[in-house]
């Protein structure tokens, strides 16, 4: 790694509404079953959001992104499916593989799960809004993307790791061919859950959220796409009154999980891939009790569905890069971030090149 | 044998950390206002801390009353790298050499607050090391 500069951009968060483009050192060091990666694209997702809020606790001097792609500079001498020059993607929260949870076939679930840029909680991993990364468990968590991969599908890949797989899953996990879904909040996450249920097959989807240009996109995906007040009414609608046969809240609002309460049939599933971090919320229980409703939340099993939604893509049956609508250098991190947090942006790409 | 030699050192150098987290301008207030009761219990030497995120903060060693809200288990040497910085908390959980039990989110909460308390341990452990 010596013929690396010393040191690269990233962006770094100080803060609630505080992200700054510094320089700070290369990463110098990879272990033995660690990749070092130069990151090409990078995305900021609503995950992102959390800690820039500060709805999330994060600790200073933190290097934020999670959602990335690039190109293998270095690889430790344990790993096998990669070698320096290839293309690859990567799980945004890394599973160990050895863990009891992991054994299981539930990496979302590792024991010592880690997420890049999301701090020493989440396993202390710099993030992919920088220049470059390190990767560890690369052979597990990194996909190798194919050399003749065109732009626009690589737009679509570098959110393999992330949001695609886990609007994806979220409706697969709770979903039979046939079934009325309802996305409740139309952000990146539920954008890419309606595109998923049309591709899973759905009879209908319904998309729920209050921002014109977010229902836009969800219309031009084929879904019914309405406003809270609106919504109720419109499931019923298209369900003779039964209710949709799987809610997935990607709005992550209390709100939203009270109202699905009315969205939901008897016996459906509401599929929460959104992240609640409250000590406890007040819901209409008596509601979702008496109609048997499912409940399946957490963190997505990248390393279970990544394969899937690679192939999806790659295929042309999924694309969920039309939703980026911004492309801006990292230098112009700050204002990236307050553009996607104002919804002003439906999501952002950045460049480390420029 | 283990970095600490006794119990007494255990609460001598991460004990009075926390005593003196309380009073740190970054976390203090945050550990103040977090309103969790964490319990540590550490292996070689064999012993149990109480830690009292409130206002005032309170950190008590040995066995209390006090009900825990999050409770971890780990070897005292751990807990020492920790403290210095060189010990990654998910990689030992993912092992089993640490454990907890307790809300998660409380527990994801608390972590972050731990960071700049790092240079406070260092302080305090420099003398026994540069006796060591
Ligand atoms: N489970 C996982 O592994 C995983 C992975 C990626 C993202 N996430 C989470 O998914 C969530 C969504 O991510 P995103 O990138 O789409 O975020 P986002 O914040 O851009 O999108 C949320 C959308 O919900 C809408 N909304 C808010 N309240 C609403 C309500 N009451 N009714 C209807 N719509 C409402 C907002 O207008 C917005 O468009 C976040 O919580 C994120 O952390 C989880
Ligand atoms: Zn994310
Ligand atoms: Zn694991």
């Amino acid at each position: 790694m010596s013929d690396l500069a010393a040191t690269m951009q990233a962006a770094v968060f100080y803060g609630p509404h505080d992200v700054r483009v510094e320089e700070v050192p290369t990463p110098d060091e990879i272990g033995p079953d660690e990749v070092l990666l130069r990151v090409e694209r990078s995305a900021i997702c609503g995950t992102d959001l959390h800690p820039y809020e500060g709805h999330m606790e994060l600790e200073e001097g933190v290097i934020l992104g999670h959602e990335f792609l690039g190109t293998v500079v270095e690889t430790g001498e344990a790993v096998g499916q990669v070698s320096a020059g290839d293309v690859a993607t990567c799980a945004c929260a890394v599973s160990c593989g050895a863990c009891y949870f992991c054994r299981r076939g539930e990496p979302g679930r590792c024991a010592g799960i880690r997420m890049f840029g999301m701090g020493m909680a989440l396993g202390d991993l710099g993030g992919a809004q920088s220049e470059y990364v390190v990767v560890p468990y690369a052979d597990r968590n990194l996909r190798k993307l194919p050399s003749d991969a065109t732009d626009s599908q690589l737009d679509s890949l570098l959110l393999a790791g992330d949001i695609i797989t886990t609007g994806y899953e979220a409706v697969k996990k709770a979903f039979r061919p046939g079934d009325v879904v309802a996305v409740v909040g139309a952000g990146p996450v539920g954008l890419c859950a309606v595109m998923s249920a049309a591709v899973l097959g759905a009879s209908a989807v319904v998309a729920v959220d209050t921002v014109p240009e977010r229902l836009k996109i969800a219309e031009s995906l084929g879904a019914t796409a309405v406003t809270p007040k609106e919504a109720e009414d419109a499931i019923a609608d298209l369900t003779g009154w039964r209710g949709a046969d799987v809610v997935v809240d990607a709005a992550g609002h209390p709100d939203a999980l009270t109202a699905i309460a009315g969205y939901v049939r008897m016996g459906g599933t509401v599929s929460i891939p959104s992240v609640y971090l409250q000590d406890s919320l007040e819901l209409p229980w008596g509601n979702f009790w008496l109609k048997g409703v499912n409940f399946t939340m957490g963190v997505t099993h990248f390393n279970n569905s990544m394969d899937e939604v690679i192939a999806l893509i790659r295929s042309g049956r999924l694309d969920p890069g039309r939703i980026i609508s911004h492309r801006m250098p990292l230098s112009q991190a700050d204002e990236a971030y307050r553009l996607f947090a104002a919804r002003e942006a439906t999501k952002v790409i950045l460049d480390p090149r420029s | 044998m283990g970095y600490f030699s006794s119990p007494e050192e255990v609460d001598k150098y991460i004990g009075e950390m926390f005593r003196q987290a309380s009073d740190h301008p970054q976390v203090g207030p945050k550990m103040r206002a977090a309103n969790v009761v964490m319990k540590v219990v550490y292996q070689d030497p064999d012993c149990e801390m109480t830690v009292r995120f409130a206002d005032p903060m309170e950190t008590i060693f040995g066995p209390t009353a006090a009900e825990p809200d999050i409770t971890l288990s780990m070897p005292a040497d751990i807990a020492d790298r920790f403290w210095r910085g060189k010990y990654n908390l998910a990689v030992g959980l993912a092992r089993s050499e640490v454990k907890a039990k307790g809300p998660v989110n409380k527990i994801l909460k608390l972590v972050p607050l731990t960071k700049p308390l790092f240079p406070v341990y260092r302080d305090l452990i420099a003398q026994k090391d540069a006796e060591a």
